[in-house]
């Protein structure tokens, strides 16, 4: 289906959203991408992957509470929805499946 | 752990601004934890790389506001500062101030504007060019009347060379009007004249095509402007080396000459006006009975002194200059002047056969009327600001309590009287692009709106409009200070009013009014008096036609009688002058005195027998030249009263004068009559019946028509005219018309004065009546009381106004003087002028004093008609 293809950072957002399990917002999201892959993202980059899962239907925002941290602007959180959870757990199957077909390489 | 920090606080107001509401909290929030995360673990440097790349990233296109919420958002942004929402409030509230402010201001500004376009485009003409500081024009100058004279006699050059050799490099230009054939077709080109090669590197003048240090260094080369290049040879089309034939009307030759160049069109303030140029070396071999000849003037001579002490050097031997060229046999009693080219537009006037229509009185006139409009608008604003404070005190007064500073205050009116300002300016602005295209034509001048479009003028204005308003704000918050806190809120505690200063601001509001309604008389009287003074000829029904060609004018006289044959025709007659005269000729006259010979220039005017009495030119001594005619009549003369004047005899009939080398007798005195328009003095003329063969050649018929059916006599004139001239066309002018048309410029200038006079006297009455109206407010009670106790309506107006009134008095009693001096000034630059009396002034005085007396009773009666309950039910 056009237009809800998942790219690959988009996957990796959309699996920290799952992971966050509510508590995901920017900066956590980030945190978290950083820290498990070691890859260094920019806080812009996180903000459209979210922006494009959300157009798509994947993911859904609220807004939560603002904190002093935050100069007083409150947090836009991000939970996933069931079309996202289908969305990764087709992607899982797909890789499963792959790695299923995929002859010893060691 | 580091100190707590925070990304710049710009940063956050940026994105706010720009990014739509959704994102904007989300960025700017996780940009807060970021920056914390992240500002330890990275060095500054590559920090700040990431900080700024995740802002630059964040404004991605889908995140932005679009125009219309982004506006709002500015405006919100602005309306935030409490002052201006304060000031939007009380501009809201008092509407009928800030209207009465902002139409005020508005005129004004507009007035401003459009007269600072005028005088900017006046003074810039000729001053583009790089070299234009060491540039001069040469004049020709008579020693004893000091008199000026534009056209230079061709030896000239060569003279100043010789004796300042090396410091001056002429250019000169001497126009020659020719015909050219192309397309099988005949045109004639006035705006052709001869010039040096140098013309080009002294004024700038880009070339389109050809090569500006290559242009006119030959015989029969040619260089033409871009329109005359698009005419002959079609657009975007290089003409350079192509031929174009020639037809030399003066010299009487055919030549084809070589085009070498193609100029940009020229800018509009300039005053070196040509179509096409031909080598000067042409014009030298053609007229070379001209080359030594000082009595003919014609050629435009500008040197080009670059430096300063040459040009002192220079200045201080042409006394010495002219001395010799007198003892080597070329007697004169002129000599010259370097006219420095900045002043050419503008101080151009007397120079006779100038051409230029530039006028210093009119910019000084306008920059006078800018002035007064922009300080009328300015005190009125002042004025109203001051009296709406008396309205405002109650609320200065509980911010005071409530402990706010006088800079608060001050902040509060500045903020106020700037936004009107600024409203009224961009209102002027706006109107001011609406009213260009009418003031151009209105002005009959193209003025490029670049004028006004320009950083140095927008930062004049800026500058205006930023003293105006932080004047007027400062005002009022100046009079409020005043108060004092412990009886700031007192019902009955008056704050002492600026009495004097509102009195005296209003008072040289009169000023000005009474100054300008009397310098608008005064002009009115003196165009009035022009137009309509006896000329001292009749123009009547004459029409003048102009014979161009040769070869016709040597048939003028056959031309001539046909036409005067014709039913229609009253007289006819013939001469080298049209009406009105430019006096194209002058010439040396010499005559003997008890103290020797004297010598003088004289204007000839080449005539037949009929022309006094075709003109109905009064005969004051001696005869025309009916009666000499036949004997001797190429020797015999006749003058005017000028030249008489001149002379210095009280009978000069039968007095032999030398003009040109032979001796003449004059025979007749006729009255001096203004051949040209009143603005010009009659100089001494003498007229004569001359031979053809040089530039005296009559070539303008003059008929007199009936007054019955001028339309199918002009129409038979024509028919005749065919049957001569097959190639040229029948053109005439009416004479009366023509004279008329010479005022023209005086007459838009009365127009664009008067309407100017009238903005800045409907001004100050905007502000006298705001003023009156506070006044009446303020005195409502005291009114209605006066009424109840038996006051007439009569008295109470009277009351109220007397105040008024008392400061008109004093308005035109100072305004009065000074309108007198200038307007002398002014009518000054006139030959013939009215004089100013008593009755123009006191008609003046009393018409502001009724206008003034309309806007101040208007309101004190009705106040002064309102019923009493209405002011003292509360009582």
């Amino acid at each position: 289906m056009k237009g809800t293809h998942l790219g690959e950072f988009e996957e990796l957002v959309l699996l920290m959203v799952g992971v966050l399990n509510g508590e995901a917002y920017g900066i956590s999201i980030l945190k978290d991408i950083e820290s498990h892959t070691g890859r260094t993202v920019t806080v812009s980059t996180v903000h459209t992957a979210l922006y494009r899962l959300e157009q798509k239907g994947f993911v859904e925002s609220f807004v939560g509470g603002a904190s002093k941290e935050r100069g007083g602007r409150s947090k836009r959180l991000y939970k996933i929805t069931g079309e996202g959870k289908t969305a990764i757990v087709n992607s899982r199957e797909v890789r499963d499946k792959l790695w299923g077909m995929m002859p010893d390489l060691t | 752990m580091s100190q707590q920090r925070y990304p710049a606080k710009w940063i956050e107001k940026f994105l706010e601004i720009f990014l739509k509401e959704r994102f904007a909290d989300e960025s700017i929030g996780d940009l807060y934890e970021w920056y914390e995360l992240k500002q330890d673990s990275f060095t500054t440097i590559r920090f700040y790389f990431y900080y700024l790349l995740t802002i630059f990233k964040t404004l991605k296109l889908y995140k932005l506001k679009n125009l219309r919420s982004l506006f709002i958002t500015l405006t919100e942004l602005i309306m935030i500062s409490n002052n201006l929402k304060i000031g939007v409030r009380s501009l809201i509230n008092q509407r009928f101030f800030t209207l009465i402010n902002i139409i005020g201001l508005t005129i004004s500004l507009t007035s401003f504007l459009l007269i600072y376009a005028y005088v900017n485009f006046e003074s810039s003409f000729d001053n583009y060019h790089s070299k234009a500081d060491q540039t001069y024009r040469v004049l020709w100058q008579q020693k004893q009347s000091g008199d000026l004279s534009r056209p230079t006699p061709t030896p000239l050059v060569k003279a100043l060379s010789t004796a300042f050799p090396g410091t001056i490099e002429f250019a000169r230009l001497g126009q020659d009007p020719v015909f050219i054939e192309a397309n099988e077709q005949k045109y004639y080109e006035e705006e052709f004249y001869w010039a040096d090669a140098m013309l080009f590197s002294i004024f700038d003048m880009p070339f389109l095509y050809g090569n500006a240090s290559q242009a006119l260094k030959e015989p029969n080369t040619l260089v033409i402007t871009q329109a005359i290049s698009e005419k002959y040879f079609g657009e975007n089309v290089n003409p350079v080396g192509k031929i174009l034939p020639v037809k030399i009307y003066d010299g009487n030759t055919e030549l084809s000459m070589r085009i070498d160049g193609v100029l940009k069109s020229l800018p509009a303030n300039s005053d070196i006006k040509f179509d096409m140029l031909g080598s000067i070396s042409n014009a030298l071999s053609l007229y070379s009975q001209f080359e030594n000849s000082w009595g003919f003037q014609w050629l435009d001579t500008y040197a080009h002194i670059p430096a300063r002490s040459d040009y002192e050097q220079i200045v201080s031997q042409l006394p010495d200059f002219t001395s010799k060229l007198e003892e080597r046999g070329y007697s004169t009693n002129r000599t010259f002047y370097l006219q420095p080219l900045e002043k050419m537009h503008l101080h151009s006037r007397e120079i006779t056969g100038a051409g230029i229509d530039g006028n210093i009185n009119y910019v000084r006139t306008f920059i006078v009327i800018g002035v007064f409009i922009l300080l009328i608008a300015l005190i009125n604003y002042l004025n109203l600001m001051g009296v709406r404070v008396n309205k405002r005190r109650m609320e200065v007064n509980v911010r005071k309590v409530l402990g706010a500073n006088r800079s608060q205050l001050l902040s509060q009116f500045l903020t106020e009287s700037n936004l009107t300002i600024f409203i009224s300016f961009f209102l002027a602005i706006l109107i001011t692009f609406l009213l260009w295209p009418a003031f151009k034509g209105f002005l009959g001048k193209e003025i490029p709106i670049e004028v006004i479009l320009n950083w140095k003028t927008g930062s004049i204005l800026f500058l205006i409009v930023f003293i105006a308003g932080t004047l007027s704000g400062i005002y009022p918050a100046w009079i409020l200070s005043s108060s004092k806190l412990e009886n700031a809120i007192g019902q009955h505690n008056r704050i002492v009013r600026r009495n004097w200063l509102q009195k005296m601001l209003v008072t040289v509001q009169f000023i000005v009014a009474v100054f300008l309604v009397i310098t608008t008389t005064v002009i009115f009287a003196q165009i009035n008096f022009m137009s309509n003074k006896s000329l001292g000829f009749d123009e009547g029904q004459l029409i003048s036609i102009k014979v161009e060609d040769r070869e016709l004018q040597s048939k003028i006289e056959l031309i001539k009688q046909e036409m005067g044959s014709l039913a229609g025709i009253e007289d006819i007659t013939t001469s080298s002058e049209s009406l009105p005269s430019a006096m194209q000729n002058t010439w040396e006259l010499s005559w003997m005195t008890e103290n020797g010979e004297q010598i003088a220039g004289v204007d000839i005017v080449s005539v037949d027998k009929n022309f006094f009495g075709a003109l109905k030119i009064f005969i004051q001594k001696g005869e025309n030249f009916i009666k000499s005619y036949q004997s001797d009549s190429a020797r015999s003369i006749v003058i005017n009263q000028a030249a008489a004047k001149m002379l210095q005899v009280a009978d000069p009939i039968g007095m032999k004068v030398t003009i040109g080398g032979t001796e003449r007798i004059i025979v007749g005195l006729v009255n001096d009559y203004h051949y040209n328009s009143l603005k010009s003095k009659v100089e001494p003329l003498v007229f004569m019946i001359s031979g053809r063969g040089n530039r005296l050649n009559r070539d303008n018929i003059i008929v007199r028509l009936k007054k019955e059916q001028i339309v199918q006599t002009i129409g038979s004139l024509d028919q005749v005219w065919q049957k001569f001239s097959k190639r040229d066309f029948f053109s005439f002018h009416f004479v009366d018309k023509s004279f008329q048309d010479i005022y023209e410029s005086e007459r838009s200038f009365l127009e664009l004065f008067t309407i100017f006079s009238i903005l800045s006297i409907l001004i100050s009455c905007l502000g006298l009546y705001g003023i009156v109206l506070f006044a009446t407010e303020e005195k409502s009670k005291e009114i209605s009381i006066r009424k109840v106790l038996g006051s007439s309506i009569i008295q109470i107006v009277l009351l109220i106004s007397k105040n008024f009134l008392i400061l008109v008095l004093i308005g035109f009693i100072l305004g009065a003087p000074l309108a007198i001096y200038f307007s002398q000034d002014w009518l000054s630059q006139y030959e013939y002028r009215i004089a100013i009396d008593v009755v123009m002034i006191l008609f003046a005085g009393l018409f502001v004093l009724l206008i003034s007396m309309l806007t101040v009773g208007l309101k004190t009666f009705k106040a002064a008609m309102a019923n009493p309950a209405k002011y003292l039910r509360n009582e």
